[in-house]
């Protein structure tokens, strides 16, 4: 089982000097986010894992080592401040789940 | 910065946005401060240690948003004063006092505390606040409700931000010292989000 977070659509992220600042209204809150947290919130897809997103960093600013630590932890402030959602995913069943759903679904067995 | 896979790896309608996001850049500790629209009650416990009916400056008229900004940047300094007498030894030699009426640690006299360079670290980033603060007073036109002091103001909230990543960095997150810096740069950093928001109604 695999987390892959995702942004809240809709977002509005203005920039501003030196970050970045977002109006959440539904929440009443607004958010100051550096381009280090901005960038981690971009790869929240749907698709990167919180390890992907940590190596696309390391890669990107050619660090030594993949910053899982401080990945980890803004995913859980996106999180908390609901910024962002985990979809968790099966890779190993995400490929033959619709199949069996849709057998089950057009194709009932006869009694 | 090559950020060719990073691209890649999101959605084409994003990848613009991205480019600006990294242009020119290098990585930095992800920082992230979120603060709400919604007005503190004054019953806060911020509020408690520091509540005063009276604006600063008692000879001067000016708008609520205004008053409330001058007296977040009068918080400011006097923060930028508390990490100087919790964690310096320059004032009478007692190292380690209250923080807005709480004891925050390090009893006993001289010899404990912080180096000139920690405190400066930390002293930095409340100077630009408090400075942005009055920035924003003085573009505010007399009612600091327009764009651009918003826009000062915010920075001011950031600049908090960044005083709260050094606490962090420096003093480590658990004492009670960093814990009191936090809790008030929160409360700053909420008060700064109602005024963004053109809640001024009440004083500090």
């Amino acid at each position: 089982m695999t987390e892959h977070p995702r942004r809240l659509d809709g977002l509005e992220i203005n920039p501003v000097e030196d970050g970045f600042m977002i109006y959440q209204g539904e929440r009443d809150r607004v958010h100051y986010l550096n381009h280090t947290a901005v960038l981690i919130l971009e790869l929240c897809d749907g698709r990167n894992t919180p390890a992907r997103i940590a190596t696309l960093l390391k890669n990107a600013y050619g660090l030594s080592e993949a910053p899982e630590k401080e990945v980890t932890e803004t995913l859980v402030k996106l999180t908390e401040e609901g910024l962002v959602r985990h979809a968790a995913l099966n890779r190993t069943r995400s490929r033959s789940a619709p199949k069996k759903r849709g057998r089950q679904r057009w194709h009932p067995k006869r009694s | 910065m090559a950020p060719e896979e990073i691209l890649s790896s999101v959605d084409p309608s994003r990848r613009e946005f991205l480019k600006k996001v990294i242009a020119g850049t290098t990585f930095a500790v992800p920082l992230m401060a979120s603060f709400s629209m919604e007005g503190l009650s004054v019953e806060s416990a911020w509020a408690s240690n520091v509540t005063t009916n009276q604006p600063l400056c008692s000879n001067m008229t000016g708008s609520p948003c205004c008053t409330l900004a001058v007296q977040i940047a009068g918080v400011i300094g006097l923060i930028s004063f508390q990490v100087v007498e919790a964690l310096g030894s320059g004032f009478d030699g007692v190292v380690g006092f209250e923080i807005l009426g709480r004891y925050v640690g390090f009893d006993g006299k001289g010899g404990v505390g912080a180096s000139p360079e920690v405190i400066a670290a930390l002293l930095g980033p409340l100077a630009k606040a408090q400075s942005d603060m009055t920035e924003g007073v003085r573009i505010g036109k007399g009612t600091c409700d327009n764009d651009a002091a918003r826009a000062q103001f915010s920075k001011a909230a950031r600049d908090l931000a960044k005083f709260k990543q050094r606490v962090i960095e420096l003093c480590g997150a658990d004492s009670d010292l960093s814990q009191e810096l936090l809790r008030v740069a929160d409360i700053l950093i909420s008060f700064i989000g109602d005024l963004v928001a053109g809640k001024c109604s009440g004083p500090i």
